[in-house]
């Protein structure tokens, strides 16, 4: 029989892990320049407290944070370098199973200047989003790779033939 | 400010990403309020194409690839249609 979800205070509920630095000789997969390469990359071992469910859409949904310290010469933010955030749980909203499992939707690294690629398990290709989804945690989750990049930059202008500005 | 394209066919979300003046994007960019705007976020190695359209103007590409850290200033010189 459903039942009724109680008022529940939302809490970050994942322990902060030790960061492990590694220097990588050719971080990213396709790529021939070597005369780069000051790449960090972590390991992330996520370990959580389950504290709400999100089963389908009607259902409450959790807020999960990663913690990590990335590269200790480069902080980012603190360290809180990279999130993973969904909907609050709704207060009142039917349940039937317990006990709820969280769902990681959407980690999203926080830093403009840097750039990101991971891989969910080791041995998987490396890929680029911007965010991506850690699916649903039922159990402790090991092995999250992600490699922060100090990403270059364009900066963009345009102008008329003899340099004249363009006014749109 | 003209409008840009931003191509990067590695890119796991699409194809193709658009900044439209303050629209937001997917891999974002930033307006710089002086006539420029710069990328955000990009993944070093990686050949981007940039197309900068403006009204009255031939679209124009550029493709660059840039090594991790590195800032480069594309200034393009759009042709009168």
């Amino acid at each position: 029989m459903p039942g009724t979800r109680p008022e529940v205070k939302l809490r970050s509920s994942f322990r902060r892990l030790p960061a492990r630095r590694q220097r990588l000789s050719n971080p990213l997969d396709n790529v021939a320049g070597q005369d780069r390469v000051h790449a960090r990359r972590v390991g992330v071992d996520v370990a959580g407290v389950l504290v709400a469910s999100e089963h389908n859409q009607h259902r409450p949904r959790a807020i999960c944070q990663l913690h990590g310290d990335m590269d200790a010469a480069v902080p980012v933010q603190g360290s809180e370098w990279v999130g993973a955030v969904s909907h609050p749980p709704p207060v009142g909203d039917p349940i039937d199973r317990d006990p709820p499992r969280p769902r990681l939707r959407h980690c999203h690294p926080y830093d403009t200047d840097s750039a990101f690629q991971y891989r969910i398990q080791k041995g998987e290709p490396l890929q680029y989003a911007r965010d991506f989804r850690l699916g649903t945690l039922d159990q402790d989750m090991k092995g999250l790779e992600i490699i922060r990049y100090a990403a270059p930059t364009i900066v963009i202008s345009a102008v008329g033939k003899g340099g004249t500005a363009i006014k749109t | 400010m003209p409008s840009v394209d931003y191509t990067d066919p590695n890119y796991s979300g699409g194809s193709k990403l658009l900044y439209k003046g303050k629209s937001p994007t997917d891999v974002p960019f930033e307006d710089l309020n002086d006539g420029k705007i710069r990328t955000i976020q990009l993944v070093p190695d990686r050949e981007v194409n940039v197309t900068v359209v403006a009204d009255g103007f031939k679209p124009t590409s550029r493709s660059i690839t840039l090594s991790e850290g590195k800032t480069e200033e594309m200034k393009v010189e759009l042709e009168p249609k």
